[in-house]
């Protein structure tokens, strides 16, 4: 039985389509992450879940149960705001227990929930307090301290991290990993961090305009993207224009180069086709000059820390990042101006059908 | 010179000045001399002072003249100033008077001959002596007083005409309380705004929650629909109610006793309690409901679904999370409405039969007896229940606002309930509005209402053809007269405004500050204060006569202005505040002056602060008339207090003609200025920056 099941969910907003014909599983005790960039429709997605949002057509279904029609206040979901939406009139200890004074429970059992969960936030000593009182890591633990105190099947987190600085986020999305862990609860995590996405989901979800375009670990998707908008969103890409051979090789300037093909048509299309070829920098390898590799000149070295970045650049103008470990930089001989040749991991370069317009391939995607 | 620190400081210094004494000027004076006024208690001199006094004055005179003065006095008194002058002159002397002083005249001028027969003769000729200085004192000061005005200071001139002298205290506070008609008056009013402010605040609490939930239908109509009074002339509300619910109105008598015979509309109409209440609910829901309709804008919808989601219903959602966060916003909203009730004499006045109201003892004392000391004291105890209200209320909540900046309004849809009730309770007040528009609107073009129907366009007209009607009122004269005071308040309030905003924004410093929070003293004192307040100080301004300005037009465009110039202050702070002051800084940098950057580079990106203080100055100059109505002379007329008097004397088709000629002015400005706002170079800027906002 899945946790969470979207079959076939549309929203539209007056002249746009917020959510496209979304079919989505998510299996009980997961984390998953919906992924995305801004208006994608990952938010929209996740209020459908909680009932804030009515979808125009599919179903949603909790636990087995179909609840399109059921009011937010009768689904057993905990949802946490971006904003911590905390009730600013009330203390830490009464927002926390809020969902329990609503059922009217007896208020030694509240007070006994209220400091359990202080404790597992790690919030003691602040119960007292107003939220304006709070620094914004602390509010967002109240949030989902309140979130939790109902004991729901389901939790739902609506970018709760994106107010905070990157170290208290780094921080905070490992804490509630653990958290929702101990709980053994279902986990919808939207964000468009993607970073943050794949360090702590067990699945990510990738949308854009409203589609759902992956499901997949965070390797798999980092490995094996499955469509050209997911290779260049998660981490950083090369883009370069090749022809069609078969289906699993193409040619990049009179070199073959090994592929995979996620099967998306690339090689439907016959021998000759234009089409693209993405490979991720750290899996562009150098071989010396007529070793079957394509032939480049060595455009620019930069030293990145960890790595060194080496700026190829192709017989036909094009540019291509290849990442070294420094470790294996170390007493290299080349120099800016070298004539290399490069290659692809075998399994980790990807070819996708169509021509490479408006992708670049120094790692980033052009406005 | 700019190279010197004062030298950079000079020029803000002298604006600062030259803006600043004005309205220390017009505001803090005024309400200043008012508060001290109202301290001020005049006692009649014990005799022994009358006489020193007169003596002094009569001093003053030549010889001869003084003489002949007291003489000719003397001679002309008749009897019984005379025998009031023999029994001040017997107890001059030391001596009681033995004559019962409440008896009839007759017996008491027999009684003070046989007095006078019965002293020893020297007692007889010290008191004789004393009488004719006794007829001059007690009678003949004002005379005297004249003679000598040149050779004596205001002060003193006062005091020998009135036989008063002054000290200070809280006399007149306390009459409020000691006097009977006072406290029945009192009570009244504190009746009348319990029941108003709990009935206006709460509807339009409602309907600023319905409106922003989007539990009325149609709101954004909605919502102009309930503003639309805003721009009323004064008692439109409470003459429409007297012409459709009063003795002769088109509902109690036309429909309710003479076509379905259901009730006498002699005694049952709106007069009285009910009608005063209706009239001044409806006045107070659109300023209410600015305030409230402000606060649930920027209400998060984020925490009601925070509730939703954790299981609470509608009904709690509402009183557990909704509610306390309006708080604030209703403490603010009720103190308003009280303010406005208590101090409302025009609803009591019109539609209030014979209720008295402690507003309306404060117009008769003003306009009757120009009693501007128990006026003003008056005045204080109008504000002091609000303000202690206010007080005690904010004690309860916590913080001030709660406001986000990212608001919108929770997504999870109203019960079907709520959502009739509240699209119910809105468009039927907006429905009533309406009613009461075209009440007038009919009112204007009626001959006599309640007894002949019949079309007239006379009441527009400088043809008087209404009979049975004498009033001085002819036509619409007096609507160009508040247009004329209208326009010239208007553009000077506005870039005074703008100024003051530039002022306290970019100039900073202590003493811009003060000017800008005196500048909003006049928002929240009631227009009467403000008005008591201009009479008290310009009357007799330092005991110059010559600078006098009561009853001349300044003394009224100045009211308007400054009384209403806070709006421009505050939206041009807003924007300023959003403003980037690196383009204020940049221009000094190029060299500008102090005037060139506020007029090149302030006042051009300012320009929708200014319209909209030149514009509120403009409608309330044309519709206010609760200071207005103090400040007038007999040659002068503003629209406002013409109608109000007609409307006060039941010449209602006077009333209307002039307020509907109004209400036309006032909407094609409005929306003049809304189609030049929209089309205009201005909006292009705001394209260009809401682009801006949204690629960043």
């Amino acid at each position: 039985m899945t946790a969470i099941g979207f079959t076939d969910i549309t929203k539209r907003f007056g002249a746009t389509t917020a959510v496209d014909a979304v079919n989505l599983e998510i299996a009980p005790g997961a984390f998953c992450s919906l992924v995305g960039p801004s208006g994608c429709g990952k938010t929209t997605l996740l209020r459908i879940a909680a009932g804030f949002v009515q979808p125009d057509g599919g179903t949603v279904r909790l636990n087995g149960a179909a609840v399109t029609n059921v009011p937010p206040n009768r689904r057993d979901v905990g949802f946490v705001f971006q904003s911590y939406a905390l009730f600013p009139t009330q203390t830490v200890a009464q927002n926390i227990a809020f969902s329990l004074a609503i059922k009217r429970r007896p208020r030694r059992e509240v007070a006994e929930r209220v400091g359990a969960l202080c404790e597992m936030m790690r919030l003691q000593g602040l119960e007292a307090r107003y939220p304006h009182e709070l620094s914004g890591g602390q509010q967002q633990r109240v949030a989902l301290a309140r979130a939790l105190i109902s004991q729901p099947s389901i939790l739902l987190l609506d970018e709760p991290l994106s107010a905070l600085d990157a170290k208290i986020r780094a921080h905070l999305r490992v804490e509630i990993r653990r958290v929702v862990d101990a709980l053994g609860i279902t986990a919808v995590y939207v964000t468009h961090d993607q970073e943050e996405a794949l360090s702590i989901s067990d699945r990510v979800a990738i949308m854009n305009e409203g589609r759902l375009l992956q499901v997949d670990t965070p390797l798999e998707v980092y490995l094996h993207p499955a469509d050209r908008f997911v290779a260049n969103f998660v981490g950083s890409m090369n883009n370069l224009p090749c022809r069609v051979i078969d289906a699993e090789s193409v040619d990049v300037g009179g070199v073959a180069v090994p592929v995979r093909n996620p099967g998306n048509g690339a090689g439907s299309h016959g021998s000759n086709a234009p089409a693209t070829l993405s490979v991720r920098p750290e899996h562009v390898t150098l071989t010396p000059p007529g070793n079957g590799g394509v032939p480049a000149v060595l455009s620019a070295i930069s030293f990145l820390g960890q790595t060194v970045r080496l700026s190829l650049a192709t017989l036909d103008d094009r540019q291509l990042a290849a990442d070294v470990p420094t470790v294996d930089w170390i007493g290299q001989p080349l120099e800016p101006g070298a004539a290399v040749a490069w290659s692809a991991r075998a399994g980790l370069a990807t070819v996708f059908p169509g021509a490479p317009d408006g992708l670049s391939s120094d790692g980033a995607t052009a406005p | 010179m700019s190279g010197t620190p004062i030298g950079r400081r000079l020029p803000g210094a002298l604006a600062s000045l030259l803006i600043g004494l004005p309205v220390l000027l017009f505001i803090a004076v005024p309400i200043g001399a008012m508060l001290v006024r109202s301290l001020a208690v005049d006692h009649p001199m014990p005799l022994a002072e009358l006489r020193q006094v007169t003596l002094e004055a009569l001093d003053l005179l030549e010889p001869a003249r003084r003489e002949q003065a007291v003489a000719r006095w003397s001679a002309a008194a008749k009897p019984r100033d005379r025998m009031e002058a023999v029994a001040a002159a017997l107890e001059l002397n030391g001596l009681d008077v033995p004559w019962d002083r409440k008896a009839p005249f007759d017996a008491q001028i027999a009684a003070a001959g046989t007095t006078l027969a019965d002293l020893d003769a020297a007692t007889r000729t010290a008191v004789e002596a004393a009488v004719p200085l006794a007829i001059v004192m007690l009678h003949k000061r004002i005379p005297l007083a004249f003679q000598v005005r040149d050779q004596l200071t205001a002060a003193a001139f006062d005091r020998l005409r009135s036989g008063q002298y002054r000290t200070y205290g809280l006399d007149h506070y306390l009459t409020v309380v000691r006097e009977e008609r006072m406290r029945n008056a009192a009570w009244n009013s504190l009746r009348l705004a319990a029941i108003t402010t709990t009935v206006t605040t709460l509807a339009a609490f409602l309907l600023a929650f319905g409106i922003n939930r989007g539990a009325v239908a149609g709101a954004q109509i909605a919502r102009y629909g309930i503003l639309i009074p805003l721009v009323s002339p004064p008692v439109v509300i409470a003459t429409a109610a007297v012409l459709l619910f009063g003795r002769n109105g088109l509902v109690t008598k036309e429909l309710l006793q003479d076509q379905l015979g259901l009730i006498d509309a002699g005694v049952s109409n709106l007069y009285g309690f009910s009608g005063v209440v209706l009239a001044q609910i409806l006045s107070a829901l659109p300023p209410a409901f600015i305030i409230l309709d402000n606060v649930m804008s920027k209400q998060d919808g984020r925490l009601e679904e925070a509730a939703a989601i954790q299981g609470a219903t509608f009904a709690q959602t509402f009183r557990r999370v909704t509610l306390p966060m309006a708080q604030p916003g209703l403490i603010r909203a009720a103190t308003l409405v009280f303010i406005l009730s208590m101090t409302d004499f025009g609803n009591p006045l019109v539609i209030g039969k014979d209720m008295p109201v402690l507003a309306g003892v404060l117009y008769d004392e003003m306009i009757g007896f120009s009693n501007t000391q128990l006026s003003s004291a008056v005045a204080v105890w109008l504000v002091v229940p609000a303000i202690c209200v206010y007080v005690l209320l904010s004690r309860i909540g916590r913080r001030k606002r709660f406001e986000t900046t990212e608001a919108g309004p929770s997504q999870i849809p109203v019960p079907g309930y709520v959502r009739a009730t509240l699209s119910a309770l809105a468009w039927s007040i907006i429905g009533f509005t309406a009613v009461i528009y075209a009440t007038i609107v009919a009112g204007a073009f009626v001959k006599v209402w309640g007894q002949d129907f019949s079309f007239t366009p006379h009441h527009f007209t400088a043809v008087d053809a209404v009979p049975g009607f004498v009033s001085e009122y002819v036509g619409i004269e007096p609507v160009w007269i508040s247009l004329r005071f209208a326009l010239i308040a208007a553009p000077f309030g506005g870039v005074l405004a703008v100024a003051i905003a530039f002022l306290a924004e970019r100039v900073r410093g202590l003493f811009n500050e003060v000017i800008a929070f005196l500048v909003l003293l006049p928002a929240i004192l009631p227009g009467v204060v403000f008005g008591i307040g201009y009479i008290v100080a310009f009357n007799n301004p330092l005991g110059i006569k010559a600078l006098s300005l009561n009853g001349t037009e300044a003394i009224v465009i100045l009211n308007i202005m400054f009384g209403n110039v806070f709006v421009g202050v505050l939206a041009g702070r807003a924007m300023l505040r959003r403003l980037d002051s690196a383009v204020d800084e940049a221009a000094e940098a190029l060299g500008a002056s102090l005037l060139q950057r506020f007029a090149f580079v302030t006042l051009p990106m300012m320009r929708r602060a200014a319209l909209l203080g030149t514009l509120y100055i403009f409608v309330d100059g044309m519709c206010t008339f609760s200071a207005i109505t103090f400040l007038v002379g007999p040659d002068l007329d503003p629209a406002s207090v013409a109608i109000f008097q007609t409307a006060s004397v039941s010449y209602y088709g006077a009333a209307c003609a002039m307020s509907v000629t109004i209400l036309i002015i006032v909407f094609a400005v409005m929306g003049g200025l809304a189609l030049i706002n929209r089309h205009g170079p201005m909006s292009l800027r705001d394209r260009i920056e809401s682009r801006q906002a949204v690629a960043a």
